[in-house]
């Protein structure tokens, strides 16, 4: 069984240090969250983890952490720059490789990144980022014995399917998994997007209300039938309470919103030319095209350790 | 943030002057020191540390600053000499050792002076993040919403002054930045062999200030993140550390062979010149015209120019000066 | 000079007091250290100032010398008149860079534009058992670093006048006090820490040594808690017909060498007593000054009684044998003058 690793660095570090109350998640936690789940992932034999050697040196420590209760684990030839593109490298990687499973650790955009490296990966993201709208909060060493559970039991529908936006932006196509917010002001700066005023339209891909971020706002507008995104037009209108980021709650309002089935397209106002992909500025030349497509497959870790199967550690299933 | 594009402009001039400088003072430092290198000799003798690469580090800060903001920076300290806007005549005299330098040509190039603007640098390891932290304590008794800021490189951070300073103006809750200017290199031992985590702005946590880190050389993401750290001071909020991932292009000192770091490394940080993308970048955006940049480094190489004759045609200091200015 | 009053202190007190006043006419007066504020200082040196200036301009400080004494320095250069406290002298090793580096050459790097007014009083001196690293007394090695002035007040008097000129001094001030000069409780009683203190404000000014005693046969030249004993072995000599000057330097950054070569041409023979070390120190340094300017006076070579070159014992027999006394000085003082 061969399990991609991907650990980012510098998720959780940003200006959002600063301007609000964000999760600060430093090396060494880093480092112990990745050991944690070697441990978990180390509960079966046959297991292999391929990971990408990240600028910091995390997986590496975390090996050494988990001591003789890491599985094997093995490194992508594949040298990190501390840039985003080395995740996504990774990802395309681990996808030729037909990898039964990824797991990243990272915030929103560390999982956005693997997923343009491979679209419909069996992800398992777990959170140590800044905003973590889609990434799994349980304890690592749950997540790792999922995971193998999950891939051993060979039931699809422990990874469950999502939807994800295609855009259109300057240097070709992106992907998002969370959103793509059309944004006032053309400089990127830090990268991070975290002023309500600065919004013109959005696409969410969620409007689960216990979510952070323009899913949040979303989720003011009603429940969200599965395969479908939604649009949104920021302006006067319908007052929305939503939580905007981690320990920010604001008023935003909404003119206008309509529901987006997979395969439909819709083109956002980019007045200035930034777009936000997941919370990140990206500066694109006139409008963006915004298609929503499958997106990757996440797993659901109460299911894969429910499922029937040969596993001594799984539990047998309660369901009807 | 949406940036004021006089902002961005002023940020690249600076960028432009500052390199400009660098390259000028380093054709000087070695004009008569050569074919044997003889450190005493020459229109600038002694040590010279120059800080080509670091400039995004020092413009990023710049437009945040007000009359009365105090920086303490380090052996390096040309470039947020500069971009603080300290008279670059005046400094340039003191590196050149004349009469008419910042100090009088007692100091030379590891200890400029300056009263307006406010700026002191030293030339031992983190010595000056104890005393920004004293100009924060001295603004807040004194009322007034200054800020303190204090440069330091990835070497520093080791020192126990980086630790006490940071815990000090966090107990006393003081209106101080502390920005660390990693360019992976304390002169020939890199970071991976001196600093047992990977990234000095988790450091801030163990003294409950927030750390950020700039993990590119870029200088508008240092404008943001200065910016919002400075007004957090500004407003009382308190201390906080910024780290930036930045690039010394060149040795640690002039002279140094740069052995140490290999032609790939230093080929990688050529080719990301924030100098180049970032002029590029304001370019292909429409905010700057190849022509407004040519105009601009005539401009600048002539100020650059202006400050070297300044310092070329001033005097020496009398030989008997060495024994005055010890006590006020 | 005759002090007109009868008002006693310690002197102790007087330091208090000193700072009291300083405060209280000038806002920009702060006050740090370990200790200083709740405690009143471990010597009691600032002895009620919390309580009647507040914790913003009195405060207790973590345990990081580097750090509040160069922020003294920031201060200092950033319109605030700081005055730092080192809680011992011998913790200089853990801030040295700070005072000698950094406070010391800030105005002669700025070519003079820039000024670091602020003071670094520091507790200093041994002979009641504190051991090798809580008994030194070290000016010798402040006052041969350019850049600060050094002062070591002997007595109540001169310990507030010293320290209301050292607050007003532009630049920094080394104000070393000795803890046996004090005139604590819990320390050996010693009548000669308690003395006449105007109330009012007054400087004594730096760079100006004092003549303690007056005598005919020889200058002892000396600091501190060395004065008193020099006092006391004066008046040991007297009974012995040997009639001792005592030149209390009171500064040694700067020093008053006009003073010496002045008491030395005066009496012709120089006695140096110093409870630094011996070597490369303080005594050297007086020595050197009267060969330079008074050679010719002289009509024996100078004498030293210093601590000697071996860190301070402990035990009270080892310790009292280091320190300079009463009678090495009698006994030294006797030597000179029969040479």
């Amino acid at each position: 069984m061969l399990i991609g690793l991907i650990a980012n660095p510098i998720s959780s570090k940003d200006i959002r240090r600063l301007t609000g109350l964000a999760r600060v998640v430093d090396a060494e936690e880093k480092a112990n969250l990745l050991a944690r789940l070697l441990v978990g992932l180390g509960s079966h034999p046959e297991v292999t983890v391929l990971a990408l050697d990240d600028r910091a040196g995390l997986v590496r420590r975390a090996v050494s952490l988990a001591g003789d209760s890491a599985p094997r684990v093995d490194f992508l030839p594949i040298t990190a720059t501390g840039e985003e593109s080395d995740t996504k490298r990774a990802a395309a990687h681990l996808a030729g490789l037909m990898a039964d499973a990824l797991v990243t650790l990272g915030g929103d955009g560390t999982v956005r990144a693997a997923v343009e490296g491979w679209p419909e990966a069996p992800l398992v993201p777990i959170a140590a980022g800044t905003n973590n709208a889609s990434a799994l909060t349980l304890e690592p060493t749950v997540i790792g014995l999922a995971t193998v559970a999950g891939v051993k039991s060979q039931d699809p529908s422990v990874f469950v399917p999502t939807t994800a936006l295609q855009v259109d932006i300057s240097t070709g196509h992106a992907t998002a998994v969370i959103d793509v917010v059309s944004v006032r002001g053309r400089w990127l700066g830090a990268g991070a997007l975290w002023e309500p005023e600065l919004l013109m339209e959005a696409v969410a891909t969620s409007a689960d209300p216990t979510a952070v971020g323009i899913a949040s706002v979303s989720a003011g507008m009603g429940p969200l039938a599965p395969g479908r995104a939604r649009w949104i037009r920021f302006g006067p209108g319908q007052t929305v309470k939503a939580i905007f980021g981690p320990g920010l709650v604001l008023d935003v309002a909404v003119a206008e919103h309509s529901d987006l089935p997979i395969g439909s397209e819709v083109t956002l106002d980019v007045a200035g030319g930034v777009v936000a992909l997941d919370g990140e500025r990206r500066i694109v030349t006139g409008g963006s095209r915004v298609r929503v497509v499958p997106g990757p497959r996440v797993l659901d870790p109460d299911r894969a350790l429910r499922v029937k199967g040969p596993l001594p550690l799984a539990r047998p299933s309660s369901r009807k | 943030m949406d940036i004021p594009s006089e902002h961005l402009v002023d940020m690249y001039e600076t960028m432009v002057k500052i390199r400009r400088y660098e390259e000028r003072i380093r054709e000087i430092y070695f004009e008569d020191k050569l074919p044997a290198f003889d450190i005493a000799a020459g229109l600038i003798p002694g040590e010279m540390h120059l800080s080509a690469g670091q400039e995004p580090v020092a413009v990023g800060v710049r437009p945040h600053l007000k009359a009365g903001d105090a920086i303490t920076a380090t052996h390096r300290p040309h470039h947020i000499a500069i971009a603080q806007g300290v008279d670059l005549k005046r400094m340039t005299a003191e590196i050149f050792g004349r009469e008419t330098g910042l100090g009088k040509g007692k100091g030379g190039h590891m200890h400029l002076f300056s009263v307006e603007p406010n700026f002191g640098c030293s030339g031992i390891i983190a010595e000056g993040m104890p005393v920004a932290v004293g100009a924060g304590l001295a603004f807040k008794r004194r009322g007034t919403d200054n800020v303190a800021l204090s440069f330091f490189g990835d070497g520093a951070a080791n020192q126990g002054a980086f630790h006490e300073s940071l815990n000090l103006a966090a107990i006393w809750d003081l209106p101080v930045v502390f920005i660390c200017e990693d360019n992976a290199y304390a002169i020939s031992v890199p970071k991976t062999a001196s600093t047992a985590i990977a990234d000095n702005s988790d450091r801030a946590s163990a003294y409950g200030i927030p750390g950020v880190l700039v993990a590119n050389n870029d200088p508008v993401a240092v404008y943001e993140v200065a910016g919002e750290a400075i007004a957090r001071a500004r407003s009382g909020r308190g201390p906080s550390l910024i780290e930036v991932k930045t690039d010394r292009l060149w040795g640690h000192f002039e002279g140094d062979a740069d052995a140490y770091r290999s032609d790939e490394f230093k080929e990688a940080m050529a080719e990301r010149d924030a100098l180049v993308t970032f002029g590029q970048k304001l370019v292909a955006e429409g905010v700057l015209t190849d022509s407004d940049i040519e105009a601009i480094k005539e401009r600048m190489f002539g100020e650059v120019e202006d400050a070297i004759s300044f310092a070329i045609s001033s005097p020496y200091p009398e030989p008997e000066g060495a024994l005055v200015d010890v006590f006020a | 000079m005759t002090i007109t009053t009868d008002r006693k202190l310690t002197t102790q007190k007087a330091i208090a007091e000193a700072i009291a006043l300083e405060m209280e006419a000038d806002d920009t007066v702060l006050l740090m250290g370990e200790d200083i504020g709740v405690y009143g200082g471990i010597f009691g040196a600032t002895e009620g100032l919390l309580d009647r200036f507040g914790p913003e301009r009195v405060m207790d400080t973590p345990i990081s010398e580097t750090g509040f004494i160069g922020a003294a320095v920031g201060a200092a250069i950033n319109g605030l008149r700081p005055i730092a406290e080192l809680m011992f002298v011998d913790f200089f090793g853990v801030c040295m860079d700070q005072i000698y580096n950094n406070m010391a050459k800030i105005h002669y790097f700025s070519g003079g534009n820039v000024k670091v007014p602020m003071v670094l009083m520091t507790a200093v001196g041994g002979g009641y058992s504190d051991a090798g690293q809580h008994s030194q007394t070290l000016w010798g090695t402040f006052a041969h670093l350019p850049g600060m002035k050094v002062v070591v007040p002997s007595n109540p008097y001169d310990a507030k006048g010293l320290m209301t000129s050292a607050i007003r001094d532009d630049n920094p001030v080394l104000y070393m006090f000795h803890k046996g000069v004090l005139g604590l409780g819990w320390m050996t009683n010693n009548p000669r820490a308690t003395g006449a203190v105007p109330s009012e404000s007054y400087e004594v000014p730096i760079g100006e040594a004092a003549i303690a005693r007056e005598g005919d046969d020889l200058t002892v030249v000396t600091v501190g808690l060395s004065v008193h004993r020099a006092l006391d072995a004066a008046e040991m000599l007297e009974d012995k017909g040997i009639s001792a000057e005592v030149l209390d330097l009171r500064s040694l950054v700067p020093l008053d060498r006009d003073k010496i070569a002045e008491s030395v041409g005066k009496t012709h023979r120089l006695l140096v007593v110093d409870e630094d070390y011996q070597s490369f120190g303080m005594t050297g340094e007086v020595i050197a000054t009267v060969v330079e300017r008074a050679f010719d006076h002289l009509d024996a070579p100078p004498m030293r009684v210093a601590t000697p070159d071996t860190p301070i014992p402990y035990s009270r027999p080892l310790e009292q044998f280091a320190l300079p006394s009463a009678e090495r000085i009698v006994e030294a003082a006797q030597q000179l003058v029969s040479a």
